[in-house]
Order: structure tokens, then C-alpha cells, then sequence
């Protein structure tokens, strides 16, 4: 019997990476001169809210709070969504002034204003691959990280 | 850029038709764009041959669809334009063929919308792949997250949303195109299939396939031309990219103005007239809760009151504002193409006063408003 090596590759390079503390951050762009904040990454270096050319590229904390959440009911049209359904959907405002779409991992339940953090997992398999996302669930605030 | 300009010439629609709405699968898109054009030209008594371009909006259509239409009538070498804006299509190709005649370029031309919704997969290019594969798509879902702010905010509750279901089927039960020509009970909407939460299935518009045609003039022949006092479009303002607005990209430089209100304004601006002076709209309702904020963003009340208001029935047909007499996308259905013209079409009739069993009492000033992805918003402002 052999074994075949099962693959992870991310939905999309270039979403996330990870960093010097062993978790995945996701990439974005900041501009200098305003401050303007982008996800993803901007490959464009120019800043859509003044024009300047004066990206640089971030990785975000991968906390935030939840905006608002809908649980999706049916299979998407159109046959590009392999992933699980029902999914809970929503925007979160990462800490760091941005406000993105993502899936959430909604066990145990979350409410609007909650704190979340920033997971990779797996979306859906294709032959030997399994196809990562980054979600968001819960925050855990441990004890060591009070005070 | 906006306002008046003497030089400019008053724009007229002269003659206006559309198909039924619905599932025709023995029909093929451009069958139905030719009829809807034909019958468009008797109702304005214009020849083929008086028409000097055609504007011909669609989604699904494919490469050079507008001329598959108009060569089922006849090519007499003149312009056609295909315009692809998606939800917006239709109300972009009466745009440009309003702006055609007021900048003195023509003085007849054509303006339709057409569509007929594929089978099965539907490929979405308003959205990058990742995103698609991530399930972002939903329509339902993206209004869900709004439709949800919009309750935090204001307080709005499934039972408002509900209403505008049932007022716009009520309407859509006394026209006889409507896709859905009967009547629902708020009973039936709060307990129909769950789409994305709060949204059930009848908060959401169906799918249809049709076609709107208009024949647009520098030259009215009888008092049945109806004034076009204003056709504006608005793609995206930056820091409100999400489809139905209201949810920022960015929390740092929130716009000062979304891109409803934005056109609104231009709108009235153009016309000469305010959000007061008019008796009848044709507001966008894909999901019935963004009828709501549209009124509301229009400039017909304040944030948080539509709710309050379409309970004291002033949305009615017999109400103060009437909105969405023809049963709105919820009654009529949706082929993204043809839709924004057929708002056009139906303010067109009622301000002819020939809507039928739904006309409202002698409307003299209608608004449309259609929203599409990209984004888009197309506010269209007809007088009598
Ligand atoms: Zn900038």
C-alpha cells in the first residue's frame, strides 16, 4: 500500500505568509503618505485613496472584531465555491484600520463586535492537494496574555 | 460639467415597449430584443429607417449581441453600441443615448436592454477568482452583511423587509408582464427558505429573462413624449467598493458621499428638481431591505425612516410616494441586462397615464434607480 503525500497549497499566493513567531499573518499594502490601509496586497504601487506611488508592504497583527456575520444557506452559483455549506460570512476590522471579507468559524457562536484572530485551514481537497484559506474565529485570550 | 447648458436640446421618450418577464426557453435573446424594439417603434410611430443608432445594453449576451438584435430587423448602417455594465446595462445604454441626442449628435435613436439568464454555471467577472473560490459571491450574502447594519443602525426588523415583499407583489399582481403576478403574506415571506441570514427567499428578487426597447427623440410628435429631465451615472467612490455600499474597504478615509447619494444629487441637480418634487419611484429592490435604504439615500427621508413610512403605506400604490408600481424586481423578475430600462419603461407609463389597474394618481415627475456590480448607480429622472 502506498502513501500519497497529501499537498497544502493556499487558495491564492500571496495572502498570507508565515512570520518569525511561527503563525500565518496575512500581507497587505500601507501608504506612507496617507496612511491608507490595504487588503491584499497592492502589487500596484499606487494608493488608491491619494495616488501617490508610496505603497509598502505590511503583515497584519491577524486580529480584529467582527463587523457583522451571515450564515450562507445554499451552494453559490456558478461552480467556483468547493467549500463547505453551510458557511458563515461576514467583514472584519482588522486592527490595523481595514475592514475585510472572510469566512468565520462560527463554533462557538460569534456575535457582532467580537474579538477574532486570523486562522489558516483547509477549504476544500482537490486530488492530492488540500486547498488552505485564512478564516477567522474567536479570539483566546490566555491568561499570560492579561495585564 | 453638470447643470444647464442652452445649447444642449431636450430629450424625449418618444415611444417605449417591453416583453413579458419570465422563463422562455424556447425564445432565443435577440427574438426577444426585436420584439421589444418593434413594438417600441409603433408606440412611438417612428420608422426603422428614422433611427440613427441603437444602444443596446446586456450581461449574458456575449460578443456583438446588440447586432444579432437589430439584424433580426434589418441593418441600415447605422451605430450600434453594445454596452455591458451589469445590473446597470440598461440604464447606461439609455444614458448614452439621452447624452447622443442632447449634445446634438442624433436626433432619434434606440435604447434597449435584453437578456435571457444562462442555465447553470455563471461566471462572474466582478469578482477576482480567489474571492469567487472563497464564496464571496452571494448577492444574498453581501446584502445580508448591509441588511444587518442597516438593523443595528436604525432598528429595522425582518418584519420591515417582509413589507416591501409584499407591497411590491401586491403591485406586481396588477402587471401583467410580472414574472410573479400574486400575491405573498408577510407570513409567507418570514417563513420562506433562509438564503443568508436575515435574507429569505422571497426577500430576493427571481431571475427572468425579457427585453425593454425605447425610442428616444430631439423631436416629440404628440403629448405622449415623456421629458427626460436627467440620466446619471456613478461608478464607485473610493472607500465604499462593496456592491450595495455602505460597507467600507477602509475605515481610515471613509467617502463623504456614497455612491447613491452622489448620484442622486447629480441627478436632481440636472433636473432642476428636488427629491420633493417627485410623485413616483422605481427604487432598487434585488433584495427587498435595499428598497429601504435606497429611498433613503435618495433623499426622500431621513436614514432609519423608510420602515416607518411603508407601514403608514406612504410607498402604496395610492400612497404619498408611491414606489415600485410594477412589482419592482421582486414581482417582475431580473434579467440583469434588461432591468434598469424596464424601471424606465414603467415611469414611462405611469407618467402617460397608462398603467393600467397600478396607475397612481397623475404623477407629473418619476425617478428610476438602478445599482449594479463594479459598482454602479444610474439614476434616471422623467416629467410629463
Ligand atoms: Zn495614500
Amino acid at each position: 500500500m502506498t502513501t500519497i503525500e497529501r499537498k497544502t497549497i493556499p487558495v491564492m499566493d500571496g495572502l498570507w505568509q508565515l512570520e518569525t513567531d511561527g503563525k500565518p499573518h496575512l500581507l497587505g499594502s500601507r501608504c506612507e503618505a496617507c496612511g491608507e490601509v490595504f487588503f491584499p496586497r497592492k502589487t500596484l504601487n499606487f494608493c488608491m485613496n491619494c495616488h501617490k506611488e508610496s505603497l509598502e508592504e505590511i503583515t497584519f497583527s491577524g486580529k480584529g472584531r467582527v463587523l457583522m456575520l451571515t450564515k450562507v444557506e445554499r451552494q453559490p452559483a456558478g461552480g467556483f465555491y468547493k467549500g463547505a455549506v453551510p458557511y458563515t460570512y461576514g467583514i472584519v476590522q482588522l486592527d490595523e484600520g481595514v475592514n475585510i471579507f472572510s469566512q468565520l468559524i462560527d463554533e462557538p457562536a460569534l456575535s457582532n463586535d467580537e474579538r477574532v484572530e486570523m486562522v489558516v485551514v483547509k477549504l476544500y481537497e482537490e486530488e492530492d492537494n488540500d486547498v488552505m484559506t485564512f478564516k477567522f474565529k474567536a479570539e483566546i485570550i490566555r491568561e499570560g496574555d492579561k495585564g | 460639467m453638470m447643470g444647464k447648458n442652452t445649447q444642449w436640446k431636450d430629450v424625449y421618450v418618444q415611444g417605449t415597449s417591453t416583453t413579458k418577464w419570465g422563463f422562455f426557453p424556447d425564445v432565443s435573446a435577440s427574438s426577444m430584443g426585436s420584439e421589444a424594439i418593434v413594438n417600441a417603434l409603433r408606440d412611438a410611430r417612428t420608422k426603422w429607417g428614422e433611427v440613427e443608432a441603437v444602444f443596446a445594453g446586456s450581461v449574458y449576451q456575449g460578443t456583438a449581441s446588440g447586432h444579432r438584435v437589430v439584424g433580426e430587423i434589418g441593418f441600415t448602417g447605422i451605430p450600434i453600441v453594445n454596452v455591458e455594465n451589469a445590473c446597470s446595462s440598461g440604464a447606461t445604454a439609455f444614458r448614452l443615448a439621452y447624452d447622443s441626442i442632447r449634445l446634438g449628435q442624433y436626433e432619434t435613436v434606440l435604447a434597449i436592454g435584453f437578456e435571457k439568464m444562462p442555465r447553470g454555471p455563471i461566471p462572474s467577472t466582478a469578482f477576482p477568482g480567489w474571492q469567487l473560490a472563497m464564496g464571496f459571491n452571494v448577492q444574498p450574502a453581501n446584502y445580508a452583511l448591509e441588511t444587518m447594519e442597516y438593523m443595528r443602525q436604525y432598528g429595522a426588523t425582518v418584519e420591515d423587509f417582509a413589507r416591501v415583499s409584499v407591497k411590491n407583489r401586491r403591485n406586481g399582481s396588477l402587471n401583467p408582464n410580472a414574472r410573479f403576478q400574486k400575491e405573498v403574506s408577510a407570513e409567507e415571506v418570514l417563513q420562506s427558505a433562509m438564503i443568508a441570514s436575515p435574507l429569505r427567499l422571497l426577500n430576493c428578487c427571481p431571475l427572468a429573462d425579457g427585453a425593454v426597447a425605447m425610442v428616444l427623440t430631439s423631436k416629440p410628435e404628440s403629448n405622449r413624449a415623456i421629458h427626460v429631465a436627467s440620466s446619471v451615472l456613478v461608478s464607485g467612490v473610493y472607500g465604499e467598493e462593496s456592491y450595495q455600499s455602505g460597507i467600507t474597504a477602509s475605515v481610515q478615509h471613509y467617502p463623504s458621499e456614497g455612491i447613491v447619494e452622489k448620484s442622486a444629487r447629480q441627478a436632481f441637480e440636472m433636473a432642476g428638481y428636488g427629491p420633493k418634487d417627485i410623485d413616483v419611484v422605481q427604487a432598487y429592490d434585488s433584495m427587498g431591505p435595499g428598497e429601504l435604504w435606497d429611498i433613503e439615500k435618495l433623499g426622500f427621508c431621513a436614514r432609519g425612516t423608510a420602515p416607518e413610512l411603508l407601514r403608514e403605506g406612504v410607498f402604496d400604490l395610492m400612497g404619498r410616494l408611491p414606489v415600485n408600481t410594477d412589482g419592482g424586481l421582486l414581482s417582475r423578475g431580473h434579467p440583469l441586462g434588461a432591468t434598469a430600462l424596464a424601471q424606465i419603461h414603467e415611469l414611462v407609463l405611469q407618467l402617460r397615464g397608462e398603467a393600467g389597474h397600478r396607475q397612481v394618481a397623475d404623477p407629473k415627475l418619476g425617478l428610476a434607480h438602478a445599482m449594479g456590480a463594479g459598482p454602479n448607480s444610474a439614476v434616471t429622472i422623467l416629467q410629463r
